[in-house]
């Protein structure tokens, strides 16, 4: 029930009597049009008073309910107008250091997530550095790989999450060759079958060395499958399409591309234009049409139009 | 003597300050519960003025971890809402006078009068 009928009801209630009482006592001494109006005008009064009096505590308490549903929605720091000193007032105040003492909070808590982001973030790129040390040759790879999968991941409108995983994904997508002979990984010349297949276990290792790190996971599926094919011709699993992992996909192709354009030991750097006819040859076979095209699109913005006019051309 | 006064408003600082100088007293002050926490463990004041609801700590939470030590120091919450109010949300570490806002210098020099002949 509204505030401003129930103390209309308390205020008719306690007008009522003595407006019956004096209506009564000036009938009986003969004057019934002045005990009319004396009993109406005691219940006006009464009324207006009630009303007056509900209109001061209705806006403030609407105001209380607007601002907590301001909070429940996470807009800390909302203030509400202090409407005198009263137990409303009171109440409003109060709300309002304790609105400004959650936005304080809230900033506080966001500092701390940002200071452990940054630690993992830190965590990730030394265990990442462990793969570079061993392979001095794709040095800055993982790195590079990283920073090309999140531009990728968010002009494919990826989510915060998922462009996370693609930098974590990106980092360590190689860890596995952490179990793999350096003697293989520095070799010049073709690798011989049996090489190639334990060199094909990597991406397995990695994904075994990351398992059970919870804030990994995301990322995991960037490590394993990060060299499934489109067309499932890749490995380890076979995977076709989509049932390859987002996150694997765009980094293969960032991969593809990094590999493409800094020297190994078995070729020299391409220019990029080279490099991009390349990845336009395995749109569809290797590389997920839609992640190749997203990735010309940031390479057609890094240098300054030079690949999407090839692309375009070709 | 020595009085540690809290409050996050720079006016009632100053007001305070300006009416405790001119009783004699040394002044200290802090413009937040946590402060006036580390501030009363250093200066040791004689008594404390706290504001009710100041940033990241209130005043009855400051008060409570200045006792904590075992030092049962006078102490006057001032509060911008209803005493009884107060009262009612303060536990065992009740503040000695409670002193609502707005107060004038008699308020002040009364309050402290009291807090520290209670103690």
């Amino acid at each position: 029930m509204r505030l401003s009928f129930k103390v209309l009801c308390l205020a008719l209630a306690a007008a009522a009597v003595p407006a019956l009482v004096l209506g009564f006592e000036l009938g009986r001494a003969g004057h019934p049009t002045t005990a009319l109006a004396a009993g109406g005008t005691s219940l006006a009064v009464a009324t207006l008073l009630a009303v007056g009096f509900t209109r001061t505590l209705d806006a403030p308490l609407a105001e209380l309910v607007r601002g907590a549903l301001d909070i429940a929605r996470g807009r800390f720091g909302r203030q509400v107008r202090v409407p005198g000193k009263s137990q409303v007032g009171d109440l409003a105040y109060t709300f309002n250091y304790m609105s400004r003492e959650l936005a304080r909070q809230d900033d506080e808590n966001r500092h701390l997530i940002e200071a452990l982001e940054r630690g993992t973030l830190d965590t990730v790129r030394s265990l990442s550095g462990a793969v570079d040390a061993k392979d001095p040759y794709t040095r800055g790879h993982n790195g590079r790989v990283a920073e090309l999968a999140v531009e990728v991941g968010r002009a494919m409108g990826c989510d915060a999450r998922t462009l996370q995983a693609l930098e974590y994904g990106g980092l360590l997508h190689d860890i596995g060759k952490i179990g793999i002979p350096e003697s293989l990984l520095r070799k010049t010349v073709p690798l011989t079958g049996s090489e190639m297949s334990l060199m094909r276990q990597h991406p397995a290792i990695g994904a075994d060395i990351v398992r059970e790190v919870e804030l990994l996971r995301d990322a995991l599926p960037a490590i394993r499958s990060h060299h499934e094919r489109w067309d499932g011709g890749g490995y380890p699993d076979g995977l076709i399409g989509e049932a390859i992992p987002l996150v694997a996909r765009v980094v293969n192709a960032a991969d593809t591309w990094d590999a493409c354009t800094s020297s190994r030991p078995y070729q020299p750097a391409l220019q990029p234009s080279e490099a991009a006819r390349i990845l336009a040859g395995l749109r569809g076979t290797q590389i997920d049409p839609a992640v190749h095209d997203a990735l010309v699109a940031v390479l057609h913005r890094r240098t300054n139009g030079a690949v999407g006019r090839l692309r375009g051309a070709a | 003597m020595k009085i540690l006064i809290a409050d996050d408003d720079r006016l009632v600082r100053a007001l305070l300050a300006d009416v405790l100088a001119g009783l004699g007293h040394d002044v200290v002050s802090a413009t937040d519960g946590t402060e006036a926490v580390e501030l009363c463990l250093r200066e040791r004041p004689d008594a404390v003025i706290l504001d009710f609801l100041m940033p990241r700590l209130s005043g009855v939470d400051a008060l409570s971890r200045m006792r904590r030590g075992g030092r049962r120091v006078p102490a006057v919450l001032l509060t911008a809402i209803s005493g009884p109010s107060v009262r009612d949300a303060t536990g065992p570490d009740a503040p000695d006078v409670i002193l609502e806002k707005p107060f004038d210098a008699k308020g002040i020099a009364r309050a402290l009068r009291q807090a520290l002949s209670a103690s």
